[in-house]
């Protein structure tokens, strides 16, 4: 069913968005990986992988506030689309059904 | 609260250039926010790594989304200029028509003259060799410079000259029968040559080995081309052909590519040239053309210096001293001594213009008017533009206006307009490649000369002729975007709108008016020649003069042959004969001498029969004609005038002695016998027994039966070959035949040039003519006639032509008259010519005004004034 390929950092960066709501943007969401998944992650890469998803149709971007820590620059603020979402309920349950399938009280050796 | 401490600026800068402009933004926030996150680490390495993770941007996921913008923001600038330019071309469509045909017949004609002159210039200078190898031509006795010289130079100079690396004797036959088995081809040219040939020329050999052909005797090297009309196939190596009459054999040793560019050598066929080497050691000869290949480090000066000390050494002694001269510089500097020729190969086609050169050679001052005058053609093309342009310059003020005022610099205005211009040359290159087409044919027309069967065989010379047009676009868009850039905003929208330039335009037009009127004149005089030389009285009647060739070939059944056409209706007069009237077929030269001359002079002698004078209708002014009863002529003369001063016996020529025993019976009035370009020139004709030529006068009405039957008695005593004849009169047509090509040329350009010119001045007046709408209207109310106002409107653009002839016609009197000189027996310059220029001159510009005065004139001024 997948038309649209995913994938593992595409995945993740997409859930951050979803995580974050109205706060998502670049900065935010390498610090939401670094909080809640204990991975460093480069800003640029983050950038390019949500232009891509914006691309393709799992996020819009509009521009949000501006801070002073930013130079006065406002921020690319990302939300998640409705075909994102569907996108990774679908990842979700794929995982769930393939999960299933894995015997899950193996005994090793013997 | 500003941050004092800021990461480094180039960084900044740097990810700006860089990085797509509506994603600059959000990147430019999220680095400096993670750079004041980073502070408390420490500002240097905040810094660092800020310039670290900005460069980490530079990537393709970023770069890329940057093409699609960047190239979207140049376009939409450039497609808004071509956009107005069409928009404008459009808008006025007679403006734009006009300027786009004149440029688009400037730029073809120019094409193709170009193609012309390159070809004329490109001659032999394919040749690796071509800037080391010379032609040794000769002159002797006085009889003319020959291209070709003596067999005994090349026998000589190698050896007095070390400067010489290789030499090649070329002879030339033409039509030769080459027979195959039992199929016989005619060969316009046969070249017979030695080995050394292909040492100096540089041919590809399919076949055979360069080195080895030609060496021995009756060995022939053939064209790829040849070898497939004779044989059917390529690889003819070993193969026999018979050549010649006498069916000689020679086996064909080596097979080579035609040449892949034009040279003055113009063969298919290469035979061994022993047959022909005499080994007699005579230097008053014309046997062979001589070429000579210099060795890398020695120079045309060394060639002629070694010339010189040949001359010194063996020439003088071994041709002057027999002729009874005492010093050298008295030989030397004697008309009738041997001087040397040389041309370096390049210059053969074009410089050399000595008798019997190996193929006719190319026009020089033909190539620089043609070019001069094609250029003057683009020009006035060009100026059509530019007269359209400024003077239209009002419909455009209030775009400039406005782009000014929104902020555009002049630079930018300068560009739109420059663009403008190209895209209008280059519209009209399309349609210049489309009429090269025609313009080539008519060049075949004219020259008779098939210069490409289609432009697009030279892809190159298309491919130059864009840059070309874009040049032309430039050079002729200079001016108006300049001028149209020079509108000031603030008057120019208020509505006050002066085009000037007015004097400039003008200008333009006397300058177009000038050239055209130049040619005009000069196509008249052209042709005003042309027809004098055509009926001139030569002094002799030519007409109805048949000349049966190769009468030898009757051998003794001349006299039945001669006898039997006699008898035939309208047959006047015949004779046997060695030279005639506007031929060089037979040349005779005889050395006369008087008892007081110190050196013989050589006169050019028509040898024939008794009837010579009567077939020609020549003149007799003193003395008598031949007379065959008496014995006593076969050792006297009959003289032209020329030759009667040339030898100085103008007193007393009847009787006069010649070499103590030709006695002078006879004088006739000088006639032509040569182009009319030159001066009669002296001339003998002698009685004897050869017949090589015999000529009938016959009536007009009975040529055609008369050349039947003269044709059927040919074919029953000789019936192997072919009978030829000619006219006397189309002796002198032929010489003719280049200056009529020149004629022709003129007159095409001449009418390019006017027509240009009209369309230009046809431009010009319609837009005089809707500018004053408003002042007619009102000049018509108040009681102006139709009349009235045409001359009012013609006026001006009368001014300007009468101006143009002012300039034009000194200086076309002065280039008529140099051509002119050219010619010894031509036409006086008489002020009709100028006058009858003057009145087609103004006839043509009025008739080209004309249509839109008279237009403008004839409008209801209650049209005109109806929006006042």
């Amino acid at each position: 069913m997948q038309k649209e390929y995913l994938g593992e950092f595409e995945e993740l960066v997409l859930t951050m968005v979803g995580i974050l709501q109205e706060d998502a943007y670049g900065n935010a969401i390498v610090n939401e990986f670094k909080d809640r998944v204990g991975r460093t992650v480069n800003l640029s890469a983050v950038h390019v992988t949500l232009y891509r998803l914006e691309d393709k149709g799992f996020v819009k971007s509009g521009m949000g506030g501006a801070t002073n820590a930013r130079g006065g620059r406002r921020k690319r603020i990302f939300t998640i689309t409705n075909a994102g979402l569907a996108m990774l309920r679908a990842k979700k349950e794929q995982q769930v059904e393939l999960w299933k399938l894995v015997p899950q009280l193996k005994i090793v050796g013997g | 609260m500003r941050n004092s401490r800021t990461p480094p600026r180039f960084a900044l800068r740097f990810l700006r250039w860089f990085c797509p402009e509506d994603l600059c933004e959000g990147i430019e926030g999220d680095v400096m926010e993670a750079f004041n996150q980073e502070l408390s680490e420490g500002e240097r390495k905040a810094r660092i790594k800020f310039v670290v993770r900005v460069f980490r941007f530079f990537r393709p996921g970023i770069l890329f989304r940057n093409r699609i913008k960047f190239h979207f923001m140049n376009t939409l600038l450039l497609q808004n200029y071509f956009k107005v330019a069409f928009r404008n071309l459009l808008r006025s469509k007679a403006y734009s028509a006009i300027t786009i045909g004149g440029l688009a017949i400037g730029i073809a004609c120019s094409l193709v003259i170009f193609l012309f002159v390159y070809g004329e210039w490109s001659y032999d200078k394919g040749f690796s060799k071509a800037d080391r190898i010379y032609r040794i031509g000769i002159s002797f006795f006085n009889i003319g410079q020959f291209a070709n010289g003596p067999e005994e130079l090349l026998d000589v100079l190698p050896k007095e000259f070390d400067g010489v690396e290789t030499a090649t004797r070329v002879r030339k036959e033409r039509d030769v029968p080459i027979k195959i088995k039992d199929a016989t081809f005619t060969e316009t040219s046969v070249y017979y040559t030695d080995s050394a040939y292909f040492k100096i020329f540089n041919y590809t050999f399919l076949s055979g080995d360069p080195n080895q052909v030609l060496i021995k005797p009756n060995e022939a090297v053939v064209t790829r081309k040849l070898a497939a009309k004779l044989f059917g196939r390529i690889d003819v190596i070993g193969e026999v052909v018979g050549v010649g009459k006498k069916n000689e054999p020679f086996i064909i040793s080596g097979v080579v590519k035609e040449l892949g560019f034009n040279s003055h050598l113009k063969t298919d066929i290469w035979l061994s040239n022993q047959g022909f080497i005499t080994g007699e050691p005579v230097w008053s000869s014309s046997a062979f053309y001589n070429y000579v290949l210099l060795k890398e480090k020695n120079s045309e000066t060394d060639l002629r210096h070694a010339l010189d000390l040949l001359f010194e050494h063996h020439v003088y002694p071994e041709s002057g001293v027999p002729m009874g001269f005492k010093t050298l510089e008295d030989y030397r500097n004697n008309d009738m001594s041997i001087k040397f020729y040389v041309h370096k190969l390049t210059d053969i086609y074009l410089k050399s213009k000595l008798n019997f050169e190996i193929s006719p050679g190319g026009n020089e001052s033909n190539i620089y008017i043609f070019s001069a005058v094609s250029l003057f053609i683009l020009i006035l093309a060009a100026v059509n533009f530019v007269n359209l342009t400024t003077a239209r310059a009002a419909r455009r003020a209030k775009e400039v206006g406005i782009r000014k005022a929104m902020g555009t610099l002049r630079g930018k205005l300068v560009v739109q307009f420059l663009l403008e211009s190209i895209t209008t040359s280059l519209l009209s290159l399309i349609f210049a490649l489309l009429l090269a087409e025609v313009f080539l044919k008519v060049f075949e027309m004219v020259t008779g000369t098939l210069l490409l069967d289609t432009i697009w065989r030279n892809p190159s010379s298309v491919s130059l002729f864009f840059l070309f047009s874009f040049i032309v676009g430039v050079l002729s868009g200079l001016y108006p975007a300049f001028y149209l850039t020079s509108f000031i905003p603030v008057k120019v929208l208020k509505g006050n709108i002066e085009t000037g330039g007015t004097s400039f335009r003008n200008f333009l037009v006397v300058f177009q008016f000038t050239v055209s009127i130049l040619l005009i004149s000069c196509a008249l005089v052209v042709q005003s020649q042309l027809h004098f030389m055509a009926t001139k009285d030569l002094g002799f009647d030519q007409k109805n003069i048949i000349t049966i060739d190769q009468i030898k070939l009757l051998k003794t059944s001349d006299e039945a042959f001669k006898n039997e056409l006699n008898n035939l209706p309208g047959v006047v007069h015949s004779s046997f004969h060695m030279g005639e009237p506007g031929s060089k077929r037979i040349l005779t030269f005889h050395a006369y001498q008087t008892a007081i001359m110190e050196h013989p002079a050589s006169i050019f002698t028509y040898l024939a029969d008794e009837n010579f004078l009567a077939l020609n209708g020549m003149r007799l002014l003193k003395g008598r004609d031949f007379n065959k009863d008496m014995a006593s002529d076969t050792a006297s003369v009959i003289l032209n005038e020329s030759a009667v001063q040339m030898l100085e016996i103008g007193r007393k020529p009847i009787g006069a002695v010649l070499d103590q025993k030709l006695r002078v019976i006879g004088v006739v009035s000088d006639f032509h016998w040569e182009s009319l370009r030159s001066k009669i020139g002296p001339l003998a004709i002698m009685l004897t027994k050869e017949r090589a030529e015999l000529g009938f006068k016959v009536d007009a009405k009975a040529i055609p039966s008369f050349l039947k039957a003269a044709e059927e008695k040919w074919k029953q005593l000789v019936p192997d070959e072919p009978f030829q004849y000619h006219f006397v009169d189309d002796n002198f047509e032929e010489m003719l035949g280049k200056e009529k090509v020149f004629g022709k040329a003129i007159n095409v350009f001449t009418l390019l040039a006017i027509f240009i010119s009209c369309l230009g001045l046809y431009g010009l007046s319609a837009f005089t003519a809707e500018q004053r709408t408003k002042e007619i209207g009102i000049r018509k109310v108040l009681g102006a006639t139709a009349a009235q106002i045409v001359t009012m409107l013609n006026k001006k653009f009368t001014k300007l032509v009468i101006t143009a002839l002012f300039v034009s016609i000194p200086l076309s009197a002065y280039l008529i008259q140099k051509w002119l000189e050219g010619f010894a027996y031509r036409i006086e310059l008489s002020p009709e010519i100028f006058l009858l220029t003057s009145i087609s001159s103004l006839l043509i510009a009025w008739l080209a005004v004309s249509y839109h005065s008279v237009k403008a004139a004839w409008i209801n001024p209650s049209e005109s004034l109806k929006y006042e």
